[in-house]
């Protein structure tokens, strides 16, 4: 199954194969399910919003001419979803509202380092409390290794901006691993 | 920001260009500046070990269980819509038999209560009298065969929509 394409796939479903959707379900569920997560924080409504997106989707799939890769495309619906459901819920994500200098003093390390079992686990929750924006792009760029444009356009953001975003964001984990002796080198 | 800073930085992004590249090799015999690249590589390492949350059990399932009701649902829409349309046929053709006997009912006795208006409406256009010109009792008759087997026709179609229908709804239930 691995060796099949997602091109492939779609080519497939368009055909008239509906049962082979679940062949891209399987593939992108949890990267999708984790993206979701990230924004809304809430495993309920994720879950409910990640059915809506792979039902968008798959009603979409004829409009889908390839022009960008599936995962860009599927990414985007699931960012402009899970935003939308949050607006709907009234939901103030204050890490979304919130700039990464204000994350920069507010941020207590020490207490993350604590509840942290080893420096991975500790990169794992520095980055869920990072602003939604920054911690996706890191996501996206390293886990999904997505390119800067793909990524500008996920987020719908500019390619500047992506790149601003990325290179705070790894200068601030990278200056709070140093903080807390997980990464033994004075860099400055 | 500093020249090596700068090769360091879109090396990370992974947007440097061979000559760059060959460029920040030179600044790697500055042992800090190893050390710097060694520790950003580190960081790169540890983000992209970063798991990714996993969905709840059966979640493919209950997307494909959604998704076949979902399309059940348009499809119901879709034979409603069918039958809204042999309805308003239906309707539209009984409507035209009618006056079609009417007129010719006024052809042959001129006592039909509606004299007045049907001849109001027939002469009130062109069109309106040659549909009334052509209309004569052989005509009527022609009219009324092919309007029952219009009928005949659409009743035909509308059970056919109606097994689909059911059909599908029995493959859901399963």
């Amino acid at each position: 199954m691995k060796n099949i394409s997602d091109d492939e796939i779609i080519d497939s479903i368009k055909r008239g194969n509906d049962k082979d959707f679940s062949l891209l379900i399987d593939r992108y569920k949890d990267r999708t399910f984790s993206l979701i997560d990230r924004i809304l924080k809430n495993e309920f409504d994720s879950e409910e919003v990640l059915q809506d997106v792979f039902l968008k989707v798959y009603y979409s799939l004829k409009n889908f001419k390839g022009e960008s890769k599936f995962s860009t495309w599927l990414y985007r619906i699931s960012f402009n979803t899970a935003l939308t459901k949050a607006k709907s819920k009234s939901r103030k994500i204050e890490t979304e509202m919130q700039s990464i200098d204000d994350y920069e003093i507010t941020i207590n390390s020490e207490e993350i380092f604590k509840i942290s079992d080893d420096r991975q686990h500790f990169v794992y929750k520095l980055l869920d409390r990072l602003p939604v924006r920054n911690s996706l792009v890191l996501i996206l760029f390293y886990v999904d290794n997505l390119t800067m444009s793909e990524i500008s356009e996920v987020l719908g953001v500019s390619i500047v901006n992506v790149k601003v975003m990325l290179h705070r964001s790894r200068n601030l984990l990278r200056d709070l691993l140093i903080k807390n002796d997980y990464l033994r080198v004075n860099y400055e | 920001m500093n020249r090596f800073d700068q090769l360091l930085n879109q090396f990370l992004d992974k947007e440097i260009s061979q000559t760059e590249l060959d460029e920040l090799n030179e600044y790697l015999t500055d042992e800090s500046n190893r050390l710097k690249l060694i520790k950003a590589s580190e960081l790169e390492s540890l983000i992209s070990k970063v798991e990714i949350k996993k969905t709840p059990n059966n979640t493919t399932k209950k997307i494909m269980a959604r998704l076949a009701s979902e399309k059940l649902r348009h499809s119901i829409r879709g034979s409603s819509f069918a039958l809204w349309v042999n309805v308003s046929f239906v309707f539209l053709l009984l409507i035209f038999v009618g006056l079609a006997v009417l007129s010719a009912d006024w052809n042959s006795t001129n006592e039909i209560s509606f004299h007045s208006f049907n001849k109001f409406i027939l002469k009130s256009s062109e069109l309106a009298q040659t549909i009334y010109s052509a209309i004569t009792s052989k005509s009527v008759v022609i009219i009324g065969i092919v309007s029952s087997l219009i009928l005949i026709i659409n009743f035909i179609f509308n059970y056919e929509v109606h097994r689909s229908f059911i059909r599908k709804l029995n493959q859901h239930l399963n």
